[in-house]
């Protein structure tokens, strides 16, 4: 059964998107949300971590909460798709476990 | 087929009531004799420190509580070995006999659930 | 699919309860099915009655959906007893925003047993 991992802290606090990330398996999605929306973000210490893991898992922005924080597409690595709340609930009707990381 | 839980738990102990409440879930499932898993990763290992004397900082133990775990039926304690290595503990000087899994092993281990649950 | 809902967090500390109201809202109009909305550890000070009404007062918006949709907001017991939200002689669900109602783990336990998806919001 795979996995929707929620990651709603940011990296520059916490180092909960490495540790899901290290933990998340192939065909997983990994949602960033609320402050986890910072992990997007490209040109940090953290980004190529990030795009390389999005090779084999489908790493997904909430994009109202990167609009709340006037964050542009522009600015977040290329790899990763953007979802709505309706996006978020079809994610967790295709993947049947979902674990929480903060 | 009855569902299988895994309960994760990453946070250290001491941190409020949320110790005993991730313990109240993980023992309520258990209670409805459902296969119950926990998986220790992280910080979350600190729990399984032996020794933990916590009465002078006036905080309660939560060691002995966490032992109830064997006596209820739940069916696996599982800890990544890697969260044990990089915090320099060993698995056979924890308060609980545990199983050890590999971190690469932790995403096909967690799939064989149908229910997971995390507790902080 | 029938959903079941955790709530972790208070909305006052952190964004997670709108989060998981903001999902609700969305699975309900995907045509989801929500078993039951469990309150747990600081999430339930969700059903805490705020002395005026703020602009950001989520508990008055839990009210309206739970109405709207005839949904199941149960706090569990002990975690409400704890945060001074149900007394220690039993169910007493007067201290709570209308909408909510006191019950335990069992619920919990029995609503996942039913469900389909089972989500949390803050850890």
């Amino acid at each position: 059964m795979s996995v929707l991992h929620l990651v709603n802290t940011s990296p520059f606090e916490t180092v909960a998107l490495i540790r899901c990330l290290e933990r998340a398996g192939e065909g997983d999605a990994v949602l960033l949300l609320e402050n986890g929306v910072y992990g997007a973000l490209s040109g940090c210490g953290f980004s190529a971590k990030v795009a390389a893991a999005a090779g084999s898992l489908d790493i997904v922005v909430l994009e109202p909460d990167l609009e709340a924080r006037g964050l542009d597409r522009a600015r977040l690595l290329q790899s990763l798709r953007l979802v709505g709340y309706s996006g978020f609930v079809e994610l967790a009707v295709r993947h049947p476990l979902s674990l929480s990381w903060t | 087929m009855p569902k299988r839980f895994v309960f994760v738990v990453r946070q250290p102990p001491y941190s409020g009531a949320r110790n005993a409440e991730m313990l109240d879930q993980i023992l309520a499932a258990a209670a409805f004799d459902l296969a119950v898993d926990v998986l220790f990763l992280d910080d979350g290992v600190w729990h399984l420190q032996s020794g933990q004397s916590p009465q002078n900082a006036g905080l309660r133990r939560f060691a002995p509580m966490l032992q109830t775990l064997e006596l209820y039926d739940v069916r696996e304690i599982a800890v990544e070995a890697e969260s044990l290595e990089e915090r320099a503990l060993a698995a056979e000087k924890l308060i609980l006999p545990v199983r050890c899994l590999a971190r690469i092993d932790i995403p096909d281990w967690i799939a064989g659930h149908e229910i997971a649950v995390s507790c902080g | 699919m029938k959903f079941v809902i955790q709530i972790n967090a208070s909305p006052r500390e952190a964004q997670a309860a709108n989060t998981g109201y903001q999902f609700i809202k969305a699975a309900l109009a995907n045509g989801h099915d929500i078993l039951l909305v469990f309150f747990y550890y600081d999430g339930v000070c969700n059903a805490q009655v705020p002395a005026f009404a703020g602009e950001d007062d989520l508990s008055a918006h839990w009210c309206a959906l739970a109405r709207a949709h005839a949904l199941d907001f149960v706090l569990c017991v002990s975690a409400a007893q704890r945060r001074g939200l149900a007394s220690c002689e039993g169910a007493d669900d007067r201290r709570l925003a209308p909408g909510f109602r006191i019950g335990g783990l069992g619920q919990w336990v029995d609503a996942c047993l039913k469900a389909d998806r089972i989500l949390a919001f803050g850890v």
